[in-house]
């Protein structure tokens, strides 16, 4: 058994590898060698399969940021600015 | 013949319908509140002007964040020239005891199971502001490199430019801002464990 167990550090990476594997792998493609080997620790280690679903959910999610984030819950524009712009907006359409 | 008025097409209407969305996400990436100002203002002109190129394939609201996205990654690409030094020891961030000898997960420290499905996630409120604050929680060089990333979209090889990194340092970085991220998530959305 601790020969086999052996044997498979050698070919599937460990957790600590794969979650660094599993990262990169969202900023480009992966050789084939460590694509199988990130699937083959992925098919033992449950652990390792939620993290990497999360941090590519969380990656997507950071894409959608900018229209989906609730920044109107913010400060706002101050009516100042809000003047400021609709008069420019207004001399902009007049010249059209 | 009677003109009819389309609130679509009329940017006084964008700046009363989604002028704090927009303000709101160019102060968070900007963090300069004339600067947020004028971005607004710069969007809504643009958006006025190309008009005629909108094709109402998207919301009116999608549309102007993209033009004001194009404008602050513009800015950003400008701005974030700026060498980082890092020492590898900011580097390789680990909680003590996460891992065991062989580089195996101590269970205490694996990835929780989320109380809702991802995508329901998103729906909720709050999530978005918790992500915020996840993202700003980040140690600050990290957490700029993974924004020129992921909100900006920048690609690796030009943020390497930009930063005068290595790609084996970025993709360090941005391992180690996943992870922060992902336990700052977990934490703030009550993961458990089963
Ligand atoms: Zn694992």
């Amino acid at each position: 058994m601790k020969i086999v167990e052996r044997l498979m550090f050698l070919v599937i990476p460990s957790c600590r590898e794969t979650q660094k594997l599993q990262s990169r792998n969202l900023d480009e493609k992966l050789s084939l060698w460590r694509r199988s080997s990130l699937w083959m620790h992925c098919v033992m280690c449950g652990w390792c399969r939620r993290y990497g679903k999360q941090i590519k959910f969380l990656n997507r999610v950071c894409r959608d940021l900018p229209e989906c984030g609730n920044f109107e819950k913010g400060e706002g524009l101050s009516d100042e600015a809000k003047g400021r712009i609709e008069k420019c907006l207004c001399e902009e359409k007049d010249k059209g | 013949m009677t003109e009819i008025n389309n609130p679509e097409s009329d940017p006084g209407v964008w700046l009363k319908d989604h002028g704090d969305h927009l303000y709101g996400y160019a102060m968070y990436r900007l963090r300069d509140k004339h600067m947020a100002e004028d971005m607004v203002q710069e969007t809504l002109l643009s958006a006025w002007k190309a008009f005629d190129k909108f094709e109402g394939r998207s919301s009116v609201k999608t549309w102007l964040t993209t033009i004001l996205h194009n404008k602050i990654v513009d800015f950003v690409r400008k701005a974030a020239r700026q060498k980082l030094v890092f020492s590898g020891e900011d580097l390789d961030h680990e909680m003590p005891g996460e891992f065991s000898e062989t580089g195996h997960i101590n269970m205490e420290f694996g990835a929780k199971q989320w109380p809702l499905r991802p995508d329901d996630m998103a729906q909720r409120g709050d999530f978005w502001r918790v992500l915020m604050q996840c993202i700003d929680h980040l140690p600050k060089d990290t957490g700029e490199v993974f924004r020129l990333r992921e909100v900006d979209g920048l690609s690796t090889e030009e943020i390497c430019e930009l930063k005068g990194i290595e790609k084996n340092n970025f993709w360090v970085i941005l391992h180690r801002a996943r992870k922060g991220l992902r336990a700052c998530m977990e934490s703030n959305w009550g993961g458990r464990h089963n």
